[in-house]
């Protein structure tokens, strides 16, 4: 009843501002479809229609921003449970009426209204990892009423993206109920949230961004070399691992071919590309089949004798390990 | 050249004449281990761990097998002790990358219940005295657990071929007293092996091969889905914690049509007109669509308008699926309606119907609404829904148009937690979760969707009666049209 009352009351005081006005320079046809839809917007309003009372009281503001225009807008939204845009209008109405547009009794209601929204919202103290993160709540970018303290506003704004807060640690109002918290940073994965808070409440909030791992993307010359990162097998190349940003050393094997060894340093967020150039192990002068050829029909007759004398055991036939190349001894 | 090749030989021969007979080989087996899952969509991984005839976990290794062409692998075990037969338990658990979990000791789960964990929390992977126990294990949900005992024998050296089989996804293979495993679907009590004599590594892969190919890609109005596996919902989509989409599992979908967009309002009136009589009809808006797009926002007028391309929406569960019916189909299963937007025509699986960039307004049909006292993200770009193939962005890969935006669809399954029983005790193959619950779940965003609902694991449910301005639907079939 107190908030119908409120309203009806200034549809009195904006028609009589304005009427005061319209003698001078006669009324535009803005003022006049602005006094319209003020007038609609009280009638929507006493009979406690408060989203449509709020649709014909923005188009009037549009028209002609007043203070009454914009303390009833306040009322509309304290009235839909947004607590934290009625705020904001209800510093404009302050605003706009400085030069005596409200009367006294409008001017106290502010005050009190403002005293009981301020119980009425929620006041987080927020602690944002990274820092340089950008924050959204509800889809639309938080307000900054002031950078040094830090205090932001929620609901205030337009739809949008996210932006940075001045600071790691800031308070924040907003309305109670449920909010969707949206964190984005470049090489960090996007965080989306929701959490719930209840009227006047109170409490810490840590919002955090885990850094997105580093893609280390490992191909070969040679298909099936088998690659490993700092010592452990990781699979056959091409391979495309994800792991945190750091720096690791890459080896990729095959037989017949010289071990490829390298240091990559990954960034958090980025694909580091690992093109291994495999080449064959070519055997030395002494591993040429010729060369043996030459030196064994030399040395044949001794090798021979001696070899009778000194026969080695033969070795055993070596264990598979298949192509992983793991040969598990069973315990 | 020649000479010398000759001497050569003949050098080696006179030596190998001389040589004497060697050792016997360790008694070996190869394991040839390949999936008929794809790769990397649902498995990525595998880990391998090695238990003596006791119990005793002596080995654990894990490899990351992300490309297809990785498929078969092999490896061996052998055993040196040459005076007896040895044996040793294998477990293979393939799975797909970060599908993992801490390792807590053994928690042996079937159908969702899980065995106590054992007070000592074992076994143990200890070498040389130091506990060496690997932080993580595969997610049982999402792995193919292989367990079989191979025997080695000194001498002799054999090759075992095993398929890690989607069929036998998220059933765990038991460590404790009974020894069971997986196979061909059913649960069995592990046994030995027997392998082929000699080492003989598979080269021809069976990757992505639990399939069912499409015979053309459909046509105007129907889009095939080909028959493939893939992992059902999503343990990173916070937004709905009443029902969030987790947790995961693994499922295969039978070859299957869908409609290429939404069923319009166009489409029912002429089905209407073929003899379908609904038992209730959707709510008619004869006005015009708005401005209050809750109230108005229905699209169905009983005389035929300017709305016959939209979608229809105002539409309850029950006359949505009459309408399927009708035409020769049927609401598409949770898990169908997901397979669609997330992984049919695509290697990795994709947050969103066209990929992973983020809703655009100018490419999908969502955020067209007032919201909380919030306005909508696309709201500079008009209100209310549009007609049914608008959004031309919202296109998944095989051309199935409209899933993330338009309006949310009603799909057959009652909306339950995924860790409700029936999820549970659901197939891999085909799953579905029916009980008695009057809500029904809803899959996609609409038009007056924020985008974070556009995700395409995300789910919401509604009363299977109830007719809201943002449902709507379409239909699968089992043949094309």
């Amino acid at each position: 009843m107190f908030r119908r009352l409120s309203v009806i009351v200034l549809v009195g005081a904006f028609s009589a501002s304005a009427d005061v006005r319209a003698e001078s320079p006669p009324a535009d046809a803005g003022v006049e479809q602005a006094r319209a839809l003020f007038r609609k917007g009280s009638e929507l309003a006493a009979d406690a229609r408060w989203n449509e009372a709020l649709a014909e009281f923005e188009r009037s503001a549009l028209l002609r921003p007043h203070a009454a225009t914009s303390y009833n807008i306040g009322i509309c939204q304290r009235a839909l449970g947004r607590y934290t845009r009625a705020q904001q209008l209800f510093a404009r109405a302050l605003g706009e009426g400085a030069d005596g547009d409200l009367p006294p009794s409008i001017l106290a209601d502010i005050e009190g209204y403002l005293k009981e929204t301020e119980a009425a919202v929620v006041r987080l103290n927020v602690r944002l990892q990274p820092a340089d993160a950008t924050i959204s709540v509800d889809g639309a970018p938080l307000e900054v009423l002031s950078a040094s303290p830090a205090r932001l506003r929620a609901g205030t704004t337009q739809p949008g993206r996210g932006r940075r807060a001045p600071a790691e640690r800031f308070a924040l109002t907003l309305d109670p109920g449920t909010h969707v918290f949206v964190l984005s940073r470049r090489g960090f994965a996007d965080v989306i949230v929701r959490h719930s808070f209840k009227s006047g409440e109170q409490r810490d909030l840590d919002l955090a961004l885990e850094k997105l791992p580093s893609t280390l993307h490992v191909t070969s010359t040679e298909p099936r070399s088998a690659v490993s990162i700092d010592g452990v097998d990781v699979g056959l190349a091409p391979v495309a691992l994800s792991r945190p940003a750091g720096s690791y050393r890459i080896a990729v094997r095959k037989q017949g071919f010289l071990p490829y060894e390298v240091s990559a340093r990954a960034r958090a967020g980025e694909r580091v590309e690992v093109p291994a150039r495999l080449q064959r192990d070519e055997p030395a002068l002494t591993q040429r089949w010729w060369f043996w050829t030459a030196a064994g029909v030399v040395v044949a007759g001794v090798a021979l004798g001696t070899y009778a004398a000194t026969r080695p055991e033969p070795d055993r036939p070596a264990v598979d390990g298949g192509g992983l190349g793991w040969a598990i001894r069973a315990r | 050249m020649g000479d010398s090749r000759a001497l050569t030989l003949a050098a080696l021969g006179l030596l190998g004449g001389c040589t004497a007979r060697g050792p016997e080989p360790y008694g070996e087996v190869l394991l040839n281990v390949d999936t008929d899952l794809p790769v990397p969509r649902v498995v990525s991984q595998l880990r391998v761990d090695l238990y003596s005839e006791d119990g005793r976990w002596f080995e654990s290794r894990s490899i990351g097998l992300p490309d297809p062409t990785s498929w078969p692998v092999s490896f061996s075990v052998y055993s040196a002790d040459e005076s007896q037969v040895a044996r040793t338990w294998v477990r293979l658990r393939a799975h797909s990358d970060g599908a993992e979990r801490d390792y807590r000791g053994e928690r042996f789960t079937d159908q969702g219940v899980v065995d106590p964990i054992p007070e000592a929390e074992g076994p143990r992977l200890v070498r040389a005295g130091v506990d060496v126990t690997p932080l993580t294990e595969p997610l049982p949900a999402l792995s193919v657990d292989r367990l079989f005992e191979v025997s080695l024998e000194p001498g002799r050296r054999e090759t075992i071929d095993v398929l890690l089989e989607g069929e036998c996804s998220g059933s765990m293979s038991r460590l404790s007293a009974l020894r069971t495993t997986c196979f061909a679907g059913n649960r069995v009590t592990v046994g030995d092996l027997s392998g082929t004599r000699g080492i003989s590594r598979a080269t021809a892969s069976k990757v992505g091969s639990w399939s069912e190919p499409c015979p053309n890609a459909g046509d105007a109005d129907r889009v095939c889905i080909p028959g493939g596996a893939s992992i059902m919902g999503s343990r990173e989509l916070l937004l709905f914690p009443d029902k969030a989409p987790s947790p995961e599992r693994v499922v295969y979908l039978s070859r299957f049509w869908v409609d290429r967009h939404e069923v319009s309002v166009g489409r029912f009136r002429a089905a209407i007109a073929a003899g379908f009589a609904p038992e209730a009809m959707p709510a008619e808006n004869p006005g015009a669509l708005g401005p209050d797009y809750v109230k108005n926002g229905c699209t169905w007028q009983s005389v035929p308008g300017d709305r016959e391309a939209f979608a229809l929406s105002c539409v309850s569960q029950k006359t949505a699926r009459a309408f399927c019916q009708f035409v020769g189909g049927n609401l598409p299963t949770e898990a169908e309606w997901e397979y669609v937007a997330t992984s049919a025509g695509r290697d990795r699986r994709t947050p969103f119907p066209w990929g992973e960039s983020a809703p655009a307004c100018e490419a999908a049909v969502f955020g067209r609404l007032s919201l909380a006292g919030s306005p909508g993200v696309c709201e500079a770009s008009g209100l209310g829904p549009l007609p049914a193939d608008a959004g031309e962005g919202d296109r998944s890969p095989l051309g199935v148009h409209g899933l993330a935006g338009g309006v949310s669809e009603w799909v057959l399954d009652s909306y339950e937690e995924y860790s409700a029983s029936c999820w549970r005790q659901a197939k891999v193959a085909d799953p579905q979760c029916q009980t008695a619950t009057a809500q029904r779940a809803l899959r996609g965003g609409s038009w007056a969707a924020p985008p974070t609902v556009l995700r395409s694991a995300a789910r919401m449910g509604a009363e299977a009666d109830g007719q809201a301005a943002f449902i709507g639907f379409r239909c699968v079939y089992r043949e094309p049209s």
